[in-house]
């Protein structure tokens, strides 16, 4: 990432949190102003909608460009496919360093459109010319995942989008799976991606968006360490289906293994909610609870404990309970916070606050009735028991 | 720890931006001292009360036969009634103007409530029939119902939920569930989604004007945006093998009847609602034009004439980054 880039990346942070910090009361407009005035960028800002435009436009405009291309230099044996994707890829790799870089706005969603093309482009390539050269199945996989994971890993260093470093991750966790006996090799490689990230976002100096970056990393890490010791995964050998040759014997998990897959599901939880309230990490709080109900449904899933409908009405009630006493509880301490955590807004949560119902309701919104005048055998929308109506049958 | 926004902080202190206080707020922050989990706890609400409603739906759907339907009625509607009575005790005054919920878990349990009615009164109705053949009018009952609440209450969640269940009683689903818009067979369903569309955004300028939970009118205006110009989009795609020349030349009006007012009414929401509605038009167009290869001269040409119409037209927006 070029220096100017970094100034920009970490005003583009300071800027966030004070705009998140005026909508929480925090700060007043005097102040605001005051920060705007220093630390904007020199380029007009586009908000949300307008970028999701544009990077559908650039998406859209430079794929068919590219198939013009195909077209105009009469590209069709599989080879040149592949060298015509290399080149296309570096091309929109250079194009969205001259767009971060040129731009009258910061950001575009251009710049997300080209890398996400040059970066699918570059992996592509791959897959193309390697079927080019024969090699096909895990021979291929083999050679075209360590690219992929340095394709992505590259464009996370250089533009600092965070998804791709996550991507590369997940990449060089799909390699290991290639090799026999995977799952402690995963295990081991996850455990080292997330040690070496945990000691990254502790001591490095990183720019906001290689920041989130390396937290994503560290989260894909741990959530794989998950997908192997659990007990599910462990019993139905998830990770080694990825790796089987096809006509090769299936994986069959001992009783040894799936005793320690039933241990790991109990307590991976718990150590990362632990280890996430202990270090006040939110990301890690997050994937503690959502790892913890991925086993409890693991658990159901095995047991049938109770009744479908009061598995799911009393784990609801569990949590929306427990999400009340909790905000109570944080609001009645001291400045209304205990041991670090508050249930106060900080930054931006105002504006999520407002969608978060909404989005809750339309996911709830009842099934529309089917219309009398269609012809048999084709219905609308129209079908289930939904929580707020009924399309006439059960 | 967050390095950066840290000495961020003591710079905008050092220069007076800050105050001491704000400074050392803002610090804990920046070290990682003060963690919100605010977010988190909403979720967590979110996905309890989505828990609980499907809860009561497979509970209704598993034990018909178990338990009578006067249990199940009235054990929902004893639900349905315990949360409409928090909501009852803990709201604020009503206003026409916005306002704040009273606590983090009001809105949420003012949805349970009106989600749990909705499960009763579909329940009753297809266990005594009370609507008979008109059965599906028991979605508008719910839909003013809900209506009803939002308003009293200031709820834009339910206010979306009202207007969800308003469309499902038109045979229309909001969330486009199968792509029942786009079937061939579906004319019926698309003109509804435009009537109720164009009801929506009326709507939606009349609450604004007279100045009666104007805030809503956002609410009102991207569903109705959404059905109007889904629909035209829908017809436009619906026709298969030929361009529909009723559908076709409504989406290009609509489109442009919503671009030209949300320019001049610097709304980007609707702008770019109509500017893809518009985008789905001309690739519809493109397509019909059989242009083999120019198609994708055209298409690409087109996407960057969108982009530079875009860059040009956002200097008459204002909104926030």
């Amino acid at each position: 990432m070029k220096q100017a880039w970094r100034a920009v990346d970490r005003a583009a942070e300071l800027l966030a949190a004070a705009r998140g910090w005026l909508a929480a009361g925090l700060i007043d407009e005097r102040a605001f102003g005051a920060i705007s005035a220093d630390y904007s960028s020199p380029g007009r800002q586009l908000g949300p909608i307008w970028r999701v435009l544009v990077f559908i436009c650039v998406v859209v405009g430079a794929s068919t460009a590219t198939t013009v291309g195909f077209i105009s230099f009469g590209v069709r044996s599989a080879g040149g496919v592949g060298v015509a994707l290399l080149v296309f890829g570096v091309a929109l790799a250079v194009l969205t360093d001259i767009v971060i870089d040129r731009s009258a706005f910061v950001p575009t969603g251009a710049e997300a459109a080209t890398s996400l093309l040059a970066t699918g482009y570059l992996c592509a390539a791959a897959f193309v010319l390697l079927d080019d050269l024969h090699l096909h199945g895990h021979e291929a996989l083999r050679l075209t995942y360590p690219w992929c994971a340095v394709v992505f890993a590259l464009a996370a260093w250089r533009w600092g989008f965070r998804f791709y470093a996550g991507a590369a991750a997940i990449f060089v966790l799909l390699l290991t799976a290639q090799v026999p006996g995977a799952r402690l090799l995963w295990i081991a490689v996850a455990a080292l991606i997330a040690a070496w990230a945990s000691v990254a976002r502790a001591t490095r100096e990183l720019t906001p968006s290689h920041r989130g970056g390396v937290e994503l990393v560290r989260i894909v890490a741990l959530a794989a360490i998950y997908v192997a010791i659990n007990y599910y995964s462990v019993d139905t050998g998830f990770l080694e289906e990825i790796g089987r040759i096809i006509g090769a014997q299936r994986h069959h998990a001992g009783e040894v293994s799936l005793l320690l897959a039933a241990l790991g599901s109990a307590l991976f939880p718990l150590a990362v909610l632990a280890w996430g309230l202990r270090s006040r990490d939110r990301a890690l709080i997050t994937l503690g609870i959502v790892t913890a109900a991925l086993s409890l449904t693991t658990i159901r899933f095995y047991f049938h404990i109770a009744p479908l409908w009061l598995v799911l009405a009393a784990s609801g009630a569990a949590l929306a309970v427990a999400s009340v006493l909790l905000e109570r509880w944080l609001r009645s301490g001291l400045d209304a916070e205990r041991f670090g955590f508050t249930a106060s807004a900080l930054y931006d949560e105002g504006r999520r606050e407002r969608l978060l119902p909404v989005a809750a309701a339309l996911a709830m919104a009842p099934a529309a009735r089917v219309m009398p005048e269609e012809p048999p055998g084709v219905t609308g929308s129209g079908g289930g028991f939904g929580g707020g109506g009924a399309d006439g049958s059960f | 720890m967050n390095r950066t926004l840290l000495e961020s902080v003591g710079r905008l202190r050092a220069r007076g931006t800050l105050t001491d206080a704000q400074a050392g707020f803002f610090g804990r922050i920046a070290r990682g001292e003060l963690v919100s989990v605010r977010l988190e706890l909403q979720i967590a609400l979110w996905i309890g009360v989505t828990l609980i409603a499907a809860g009561a739906g497979t509970l209704v759907k598993e034990n018909l036969a178990h338990l009578g339907p006067v249990t199940i009625g009235a054990g929902i509607a004893l639900a349905a009634a315990l949360c409409l009575w928090y909501v009852a005790r803990a709201a604020p005054p009503f206003s026409w103007g916005p306002v704040a919920s009273p606590t983090l878990a009001f809105d949420y349990v003012l949805l349970l409530g009106v989600l749990l009615i909705g499960t009763d009164l579909a329940y009753l109705e297809t266990q005594y029939k009370i609507l008979g053949p008109n059965w599906p009018w028991h979605l508008l009952l719910l839909s003013l119902i809900q209506l009803a609440f939002a308003f009293r209450y200031d709820s834009r969640a339910v206010l979306s939920l009202a207007l969800a269940s308003f469309a499902a009683w038109r045979g229309v689903a909001i969330s486009f569930a199968g792509g029942a818009l786009f079937g061939r067979h579906e004319e019926a369903i698309r003109v509804n989604a435009l009537v109720v569309g164009a009801l929506f955004v009326a709507a939606g300028m009349l609450i604004e004007r007279a100045g009666r939970k104007a805030h809503f009118e956002p609410a009102f205006g991207n569903l109705g945006l959404l059905l109007l110009l889904g629909a035209a989009v829908a017809g436009a795609y619906g026709g298969y093998n030929h361009l529909d020349m009723v559908w076709f030349p409504a989406l290009a009006v609509f489109s442009a009847a919503t671009i030209a007012f949300a320019y001049r009414a610097r709304r980007s929401d609707y702008f770019a609602q109509g500017v893809i509605a518009a985008y789905l038009g001309f690739l519809r167009l493109a397509v019909e034009l059989h242009f083999e290869v120019g198609l994708f001269y055209l298409v690409s040409a087109g996407s960057f004439g969108v982009l530079l119409l875009l860059l040009w037209a956002h200097r008459r927006f204002k909104e926030e980054p």
